[in-house]
């Protein structure tokens, strides 16, 4: 019986810490809402995410061929 | 910046998957390992991804001047004197400085040709015809787009451009867009391209100018205003300089052909010395004087009555137009344009 307990509370323990990890180190940042579902789109129609990524563009020089 | 708009999810090319022209790797959450193996631009290259449902558009396209850049490689040979295409340096150059001008599929039914920089004009939703402005004329504008809508002081838009109602596919249908040019070394030469007489054709007998000039002089000889007029850029040298001008000029057509049977026509001045292509180590063009440097142009700013033909008030033709200045002679050419130009200046 004890052995039984014991065995459970471990179990629990082990359940209670892995949910910890999961809380303080997500796969994901919570206001980017990636999931593997979305793919592609979720970055791709999320502009400030976008925004915050994107390489400023040099200047636009004239152009054009006539 | 890659941002869709959610529309485009529901569109007909947004239910094929991102994955579906742009490979990469859906399943991923990491940017760099969806990224991985992905094609940016699926249009480009000699197999676009568009040929998979449009086969034949994209096998007409595949020869067309707009992907080939075939004109400017033409006249650089002519004046080079032999074939640059299996000069890797030289090819290297035209595709770093001449090359980015070609266009994709995308780069007119998705996004602003790569030459300026891209961005998606519908949030990646697929358009056709093409933007004019984001599209035709973010290339074509300089000269072309600045003359049609009347961007330059004092000048009116072409009269053939009405916003929504005409535009540059009312002349440039998509057939002749994406069409291989009929083997055509420049477009210039492409008798694909619309001529003014398919639509007016009955104009010749509308009065007696027509009568008298019909298939003699282009029809922009009596009904252009001034155009822009080149003096430096593309790629570099001192035998050029200075800043571009409006004028007219009349001159022998350089390029008779059964397509362009007029014996005069309208040139415009482009900015091609010996030196140009000295980066590319070349410091004098071998066959310069081979090809004019005042070139046959068909000027995008039609109107009915021009300067040159508008006789109110009693003025004669002859006063506005024969003899004048805008008659191309050896006087308008500095000394080392004259042999390009000799073969089609007029005099007064």
């Amino acid at each position: 019986m004890k052995k039984t307990l014991f065995s459970w509370t471990l179990l629990l323990l082990a359940g209670l810490l892995c949910m910890h990890c999961a809380e303080k180190s997500p796969q994901s940042p919570a206001k980017f809402n990636l999931s593997k579902a979305d793919g592609c789109v979720s970055c791709h129609t999320n502009a400030d995410l976008l925004k915050s990524l994107a390489t400023p563009l040099p200047p636009v020089t004239e152009s054009g061929e006539g | 910046m890659v941002n869709v708009h959610p529309s485009f999810l529901d569109s007909k090319h947004g239910k094929i998957g991102c994955t579906g022209c742009h490979g990469g790797d859906a399943t991923a959450i990491e940017m760099e390992k969806a990224h991985a193996a992905m094609v940016a631009a699926p249009s480009d290259g000699e197999n676009p991804v568009c040929g998979t449902c449009h086969g034949d558009i994209a096998a007409e396209h595949s020869g067309s001047m707009h992907k080939t850049m075939k004109g400017y490689y033409h006249l650089i040979e002519k004046r080079l004197g032999r074939d640059i295409s299996t000069d890797s340096e030289l090819v290297n150059h035209f595709n770093k400085e001449c090359g980015k001008c070609h266009a994709s599929c995308g780069q007119c039914h998705v996004s602003r040709p790569v030459s300026v920089q891209g961005g998606f004009v519908q949030g990646h939703n697929f358009y056709t015809p093409p933007d004019n402005k984001e599209n035709c004329t973010a290339c074509h504008g300089s000269r072309i787009g600045a003359e049609f809508y009347g961007e330059n002081e004092g000048l009116a838009a072409d009269v053939h451009w009405i916003p929504n109602v005409k535009r540059c596919e009312f002349c440039h249908d998509a057939a002749s867009i994406h069409s291989t040019s009929s083997g055509a070394n420049t477009r210039m030469e492409d008798t694909d391209i619309i001529r003014c007489e398919a639509c007016h054709a009955g104009a010749q007998a509308g009065n007696r100018w027509h009568n008298k000039h019909w298939g003699d002089l282009s029809c922009q000889v009596c009904h252009s205003q001034p155009y822009k007029n080149c003096n430096s850029c593309h790629t570099g040298g001192a035998g050029i300089t200075g800043s571009s001008y409006m004028t007219l000029k009349i001159a022998k057509n350089p390029l008779r052909s059964p397509s362009r049977p007029y014996k005069y026509v309208t040139v415009r001045h482009i900015p091609i010395a010996r030196d140009t292509y000295a980066s590319w180590g070349i410091p004098d063009l071998p066959n310069y004087d081979s090809e004019p440097t005042w070139k046959y142009a068909t000027p995008h700013n039609i109107k009915r009555w021009t300067a040159q033909t508008d006789t109110s008030g009693g003025a004669a033709c002859a006063e506005k137009c024969h003899k004048s200045s805008y008659y191309l002679t050896l006087e308008d050419l500095p000394a080392g344009e004259v042999e390009a130009n000799r073969a089609y200046v007029l005099t007064r």
